[in-house]
């Protein structure tokens, strides 16, 4: 338990494809107009992540070092390609909403790098665990953007199709659930991530303070 | 021999890879016929809220779906032809309604992006490619906000325009919703205009 959680900080922390690599940009503000958009994209990109992860684990690992590139791709657009086809037999509505950015999930840097840098070079079972808690921490990110982008926009919060209002929508203007408001959402919430992730640091290194202290 | 070998490997994992994506569509195109079939049955009963039936629509004994097309029949509607429409971005479906007394009217399943996600709607256009009414079948806009394009108001002001060149203000506060409106309505007129030619 105190391993995974200690995963789950390091790749929360230090590995965030949203506020720390900013990697998969395409796909996270183009689907993160609202909060319903950007939990549907950020499942689909956990699902991709992890399901790719273990096929290239399982296929890279006998492949010579100049193919990994070429292999990894076929994968990936396999996996997304499917993951597509899947999203729009399961949920029509959604899968409408998200249309032009799926595709594009297959171009995500994310993808080919963790497959190619860590999958490859892993065992199917930590590729898998690899692929989710980076698949997790991507869909809290864009989930987090999804939220403040709409509640800035229009004050209230739809999720699945129930309704929470917050405050009157005349309050802000409906620039957050533009492309330009959408940066600026993401520098915002990056900058709320660093002041969170200088805290953590700053605890950690007191606590190991305290410990020699002890010792 | 390890540039062969490797060459060879690539090539199986993509021929692998493109094994499983034509397999997988295969199934895909399968299940999307039914899902079409599905919207059909919608937009029929849509149809039939303002072409109404003579017959009440009561589920038989046996279990088996309502024939919303024998129903629609048994109305004002004369005879009603459903057509697939490939290469349009909100519209699906073009259903040409002919009635007892000769006139024709035109329908469209029609899937536009709003604010929160798809609303899909059915313009009614009369022989002129004006519109006649609007069918809403579902959406997820914003109650109080969004969902004002479902009021009388909204949808009063539209009716009686030429769809293709469809001009009107916006709900405030409702830009996406009242857009995607007016979207799916104009991509309506089109079709409607390209099929006359």
């Amino acid at each position: 338990m105190k391993e995974l959680k200690e995963m789950m900080g390091r790749s929360f922390y230090d590995e965030s494809p949203v506020f720390v690599t900013f990697l998969a940009l395409c796909p996270l503000l183009g689907a993160s107009m609202s909060f319903n958009k950007a939990l549907g994209m950020g499942f689909f990109v956990l699902f991709v992540l992890s399901i790719s992860n273990v096929l290239i684990s399982l296929f890279c690992q006998k492949v010579p070092e100049a193919v990994k590139i070429p292999v990894s791709l076929s994968i990936i657009a396999m996996v997304v390609t499917l993951g597509d086809m899947a999203f729009e037999l399961l949920n029509p509505d959604m899968h409408f909403e998200l249309d032009p950015y799926i595709p594009l999930v297959a171009l995500s840097c994310l993808l080919l790098i963790r497959g190619k840098d860590f999958a490859s070079q892993s065992p199917p079972a930590a590729a898998f665990q690899d692929g989710v808690t980076l698949g997790v921490t991507f869909l809290v990110g864009i989930g987090a953007l999804g939220l403040v982008r709409e509640l800035l926009s229009t004050g209230t919060i739809v999720l699945l199709s129930s309704s929470f209002t917050f405050f009157p929508r005349e309050l802000f203007p409906e620039f957050f659930g533009t492309p330009p408001g959408a940066f600026v959402a993401l520098g915002l919430l990056a900058w709320g991530f660093s002041e969170l992730k200088n805290r953590r640091e700053e605890r950690i290194a007191a606590e190991k303070e305290a410990g020699e202290a002890k010792k | 021999m390890k540039g062969i070998r490797s060459a060879f490997l690539s090539v199986l994992v993509v021929v692998i890879c493109s094994g499983v994506v034509a397999l997988g569509n295969g199934f895909y195109t399968s299940r999307k016929a039914l899902l079409g079939g599905a919207m059909i049955d919608e937009a029929l009963e849509q149809l039939a809220g303002i072409y109404p039936s003579s017959e009440e629509a009561v589920p038989p004994d046996d279990g088996e779906a309502v024939d919303r097309t024998a129903l629609l029949l048994s109305g004002e509607v004369e005879s009603v032809e459903v057509e697939e429409l490939l290469g349009y971005t909100t519209l699906k479906y073009e259903f040409i309604l002919t009635l007892m007394g000769g006139a024709t009217k035109y329908a469209y399943y029609s899937s536009s992006s709003g604010r929160n996600g798809k609303v899909n709607f059915l313009p009614l256009l009369d022989d002129q490619g004006r519109l006649e009414n609007i069918a809403y079948i579902s959406h997820m806009e914003t109650p109080g906000l969004g969902s004002r394009i479902e009021e009388e108001e909204f949808v009063d002001r539209l009716l009686g325009q030429q769809a293709s060149s469809l001009e009107a203000e916006v709900i405030s506060g409702a830009s996406y919703s009242s857009n995607a409106v007016f979207r799916g309505v104009r991509e309506a007129g089109n079709r409607f205009e390209e099929g006359q030619e």
